[in-house]
């Protein structure tokens, strides 16, 4: 259908206000956070393809008139949290319509006593957990976009939380669906359609990516709020030690509420309070490492263009040096619960820690990652405006191929990129692991080959190690090539389930799964 | 189905990759019986299968194969039977899907491990089929249901490609399709092996029995007792046929650790049963004893996993003054779930109980988005009467 024949279409379902096609609005909603797209606004250039029209439905019947309709003229539908996804789910490759469901941001119940609570998609983390916290209840799910993201974006991407150890992911909280086909027909899944919170269905919605509908209700777990969280930090003389601890909390049955380690590099320049085993400040080692500090620090907060030019151009040296910095490991603890359970953990954590040859630093580093805990995430804008990118792979495998995985990424992608990781979302089995590395190259195509060399490295190097190519951040655009490798034989049944809940291939195009 | 099926043809296709004497035809019975040694073995005969439109029922331990009009192929899964992986420190074994339960048992206790969930009355079934039918085990708050202890698998499916997923222990890489092969009874693939979590058995394990008067109000505390001390193994029980001077209704409760642990969680469980289970001093062996006097006769006694509300419901209105069910036992505690076994007088009675609702129990609209799913995928209908194989078990 010709573009202006279907904004006049959507306007006479929705409304004139609720349709937009202001140039401002198509190009924001072209592009999500994902940083090669942030490449190419170095490169001055605007996104390929714009969608048609932006559409902000308000209700459930809303979007089901609007698939209807979709459906029959095979328009694309795009449906769009809060576009902090870094992964491009929400990029319309086709074109067609992008779906913003905020306004669908109602509380729809509350049961304390089932301890449940079901909400509209468009609410936004935060509101949902100050919202259960005057109730005395929290979801447990704390993504560091917590204020810029969506229930319904986390649900379909499997999103992770900073408490995932001690709550699961948003998978785990998750006990019911309602969920808008292709075709425009609802349905209910889990304890929305009187199933269990465990009905098989629900883990095949959950992670979609909007590519097999549209969720429009999400029924959600929730807990009374703890008693007390308290927090420490621990040194570890190197990385393996700082694991095992993790490793050994996990399988002890212990539930921390976070358990963050940090590489020696992420250790320096999260900022902790670390010294060196002969009781050096590892600040003062690194200054004295020709002024490398700086530069590593600057990595991520002030970095300026010499630091750029020596540092990221030669990403091999700069991990080199890296490598070879006397740091220790940082891990932080947080336990929650009544006092005595609090007491009781910290027993137990700390008489692994020991073992495990961690120096026990007190409550300071653990408070002081919890206060700046939402505030690395917001600084990526600033290495783009200074010409560079930065990016992050988020993976997971089992304990015993922790260490050789983290060890194979940093060679396979140190050769590309500057790369740092901390070791978070702590499992009885094993533990994710989340690079963040930085490049630059003077023009935005290099800039672009790079990074994509860079991930394709990456992920090799997390396959070889049967590791997943994404622990919380989703597929989109950006991984899907890596799907054959991750599920073999993932896109028959995804093309099973596609064929019954969007015969006419309308939703998310090309997201997850590329069926063409 | 292929009417141009036939005993010598399905031998000579199938021999073209397999020795003569791993295929057997059955000419009375009209299917083709192989045994599968090997994943592409498997592969290979599900893909002839489904050119050729060929059911294919993998051979059970314990369930039967349905009757089927015309030629089929039953497939045995029992030579693949290697423990192809062992990690103590990730708390995983890889298992391939022949093996039987009861090896697996003792090869882990040799090791000492354990599975977190163990199977009941199911030692003889091969992983596959405990997995995929409705075999009951039991289940505890500390490490969840039965299908809770598989991390990743692999699976053929109906068109003989093989599914895999990364060997991690959560992933966001698109829809988790694992749910759908374990839950829908074998509709969407047959495993191949699978990564079960496993557990170091601890160094010490205390055993706690406790009488109780009211056996709703014990079944209510129970699930306190569970959220706050998440034991491994929690029983609330009734025998009406129990010897003198053991308890009719009791509590059963099994902690592992060791030290300051183990001692406040024994007293959070005391405590959180407060005065409606006494401390009692009969053995645990004893109690639990009276469940090999289950007669497991057809129709005289009944596994269920119930919910939170049918069982209140079963309390209130079974467990009735007529003193039945005579012996009860109700396990699990594990996300408003509980397995409840039940000896009934007579099958009138074992009717009282309410249908299984399975953990993982489907909406009915999930109910036929799976079907239909499972037939885009299987429009060979290979797969399509495996589940056929659970109807029968009780
Ligand atoms: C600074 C920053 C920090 C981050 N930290 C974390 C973190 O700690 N943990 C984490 O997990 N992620 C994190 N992310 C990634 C991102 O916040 C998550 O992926 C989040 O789940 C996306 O939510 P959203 O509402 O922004 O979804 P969007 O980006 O709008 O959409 C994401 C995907 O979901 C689909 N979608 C959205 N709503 C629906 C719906 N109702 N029905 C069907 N499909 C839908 C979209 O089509 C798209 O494919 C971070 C991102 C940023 C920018």
């Amino acid at each position: 259908m010709e573009g202006g024949r279907l904004r006049d279409e959507l306007k006479k379902l929705l409304g004139p206000a609720r349709v937009s096609s202001a140039p401002q609005d198509l190009v924001t909603y072209a592009s999500d956070m994902l940083p090669s797209t942030q490449i190419d606004k170095l490169g001055k250039a605007l996104p390929q393809v714009l969608p048609v029209a932006v559409c902000f439905p308000e209700d459930v019947e809303e979007v089901q008139l609007l698939l209807r309709f979709c459906s029959q003229e095979r328009v694309p539908v795009v449906p769009c949290g809060a576009g902090s996804g870094v992964c491009g789910g929400t990029v319309p490759p086709e074109g067609g319509i992008v779906l913003d469901l905020k306004r669908m941001n109602r509380v729809l119940r509350f049961a304390p006593e089932e301890r449940v609570v079901e909400v509209e998609p468009g609410i936004i983390g935060e509101r949902l957990e100050d919202w259960l916290n005057g109730r005395g209840f929290t979801l447990g799910h704390f993504p560091s976009s917590i204020a810029c993201s969506t229930v319904g974006g986390y649900v379909a991407c499997r999103s992770a939380g900073q408490y995932s150890s001690r709550y699961g992911k948003i998978e785990d909280m998750t006990v019911g669906l309602s969920v808008v086909q292709g075709d425009g027909s609802l349905i209910d899944l889990g304890i929305l359609g009187g199933g269990h919170g465990r009905d098989p269905m629900l883990s095949v919605v959950l992670g979609s990516e909007g590519t097999l509908g549209i969720v429009t209700r999400i029924a959600l777990r929730v807990e009374p709020l703890p008693e007390m969280v308290d927090f420490a930090g621990f040194a570890f003389v190197d990385l393996e030690d700082g694991i095992a601890c993790m490793r050994r909390v996990m399988r002890a049955g212990i539930k921390p509420t976070v358990l963050r380690l940090y590489d020696p590099l992420d250790s320096l320049i999260a900022g902790m309070h670390t010294s060196t085993a002969s009781g050096e400040d590892v600040h003062r080692v690194a200054s004295r490492l020709s002024g490398l500090k700086g530069l590593l620090a600057g990595a991520l907060t002030d970095l300026n263009e010499a630091g750029i030019a020596v540092g990221l151009l030669n990403p091999s040296i700069l991990n080199k040096i890296a490598e070879l910095m006397p740091a220790r490991c940082m891990l932080i603890v947080g336990v929650q619960g009544d006092k005595a359970t609090v007491a009781r953990q910290w027993d137990e954590v700390r008489a692994i820690a020991q073992v495990c040859r961690g120096e026990d630093l007190g409550p300071e580093p653990g408070y002081h990652w919890f206060k700046r805990r939402y505030a690395i995430s917001y600084k990526q804008s600033r290495i783009f405006a200074a010409g560079a990118f930065v990016d992050t792979m988020e993976t997971a495998c089992t304990w015993d191929n922790l260490v050789p995985m983290y060890r194979a990424v940093l060679k396979a992608m140190g050769r590309e990129v500057f790369l740092m990781a901390h070791f978070s979302h702590a499992y009885p089995e094993g533990c994710s692991i989340y690079f963040t590395f930085a490049g630059y190259r003077p023009t935005a195509r290099a800039a672009h080959s790079v990074y994509k060399r860079a991930w394709r490295e990456g992920i090799e190097a997390v396959t070889r190690y049967s590791g997943t190519v994404s622990h919380h951040h989703g597929v989109g655009l950006l991984k899907r090539w890596a799907m054959s490798r991750e599920c073999p034989g993932g896109i028959e049944l995804f093309a099973a389930f596609k064929n019954v809940m969007d015969p006419d291939r309308v939703l998310n195009p090309g997201k997850v799964y590329n069926l063409d | 189905m292929n009417g141009t099926l036939s005993g010598a043809r399905m031998r000579k296709e199938l021999g073209k990759q397999l020795p003569a004497h791993r295929i057997t035809v059955s000419d009375s019975g009209r299917f083709v019986q192989v045994e599968a040694d090997s994943a592409q073995d498997v592969s290979f005969v599900v893909t002839y299968a489904a050119r050729d439109q060929a059911p294919v029922f993998p051979v059970p331990a314990v369930g039967t194969i349905p009757a089927v009009d015309g030629w089929h192929i039953r497939l045995s899964l029992s030579r693949l039977s290697t423990i192809t992986d062992f990690s103590p420190d990730s708390g995983l074994v890889c298992v391939q899907c022949g093996t039987s339960m009861d090896h697996l048992a003792d090869w882990l206790a040799e090791k000492g491990f354990a599975l977190g969930v163990s199977p009941e009355q199911s030692e003889h079934m091969e992983l596959w089929e405990f997995m995929l039918s409705n075999a009951s085990a039991s289940f505890g708050p500390r490490f969840g249901f039965k299908r809770d202890q598989v991390l990743a698998m692999s699976a053929v499916l109906p068109d003989g490609r093989t599914f895999r997923n990364s060997v991690s222990p959560a992933r966001s890489t698109g829809p988790d399709f694992s749910r759908p092969l374990l839950h829908a009874g074998g509709r969407f693939g047959l495993p191949l092996d699978l990564y079960l979590k496993i557990h170091a058995l601890p160094a010490q394990r205390v055993f706690l029995t406790f009488a109780v008067k009211d056996l709703a109000a014990a079944l209510e505390r129970a699930w306190d007792v569970a959220a706050a001390a998440t034991p491994e193994f929690i029983e609330v029980g009734r025998n009406r046929y129990a010897s003198p001077g053991l308890p009719e209704r009791f509590a059963l409760v099994e902690l592992w650790g060791e030290g300051k642990t183990l001692a406040v969680r024994k007293e959070l469980v005391r405590k959180r049963f407060g005065d409606v289970a006494t401390p009692s001093d009969v053995p645990y062996e004893v109690l639990l004893a009276f469940e090999q006097t289950y007669n497991f006769a057809p129709g005289q006694t009944r596994r269920v996993t119930l919910s939170r509300d049918s069982l209140r419901r079963i309390t209130k209105d079974i467990v009735s003054s007529r003193g039945s069910p005579s012996r009860l036992r109700v396990r699990g505690f594990v996300e408003g779930m509980v397995g409840v076994t039940a000896d009934c007088g007579d099958a009138e009675e074992c009717a009282l109980l309410p249908p299984d609702e399975a953990e993982g129990r489907a909406s009915t609209g999930s109910s036929r988005l799976l079907e239909s799913a499972a037939d885009a995928l299987d429009r060979s209908e290979v797969f399509t009467r495996i589940p056929e194989l659970w109807r029968a078990q009780p």
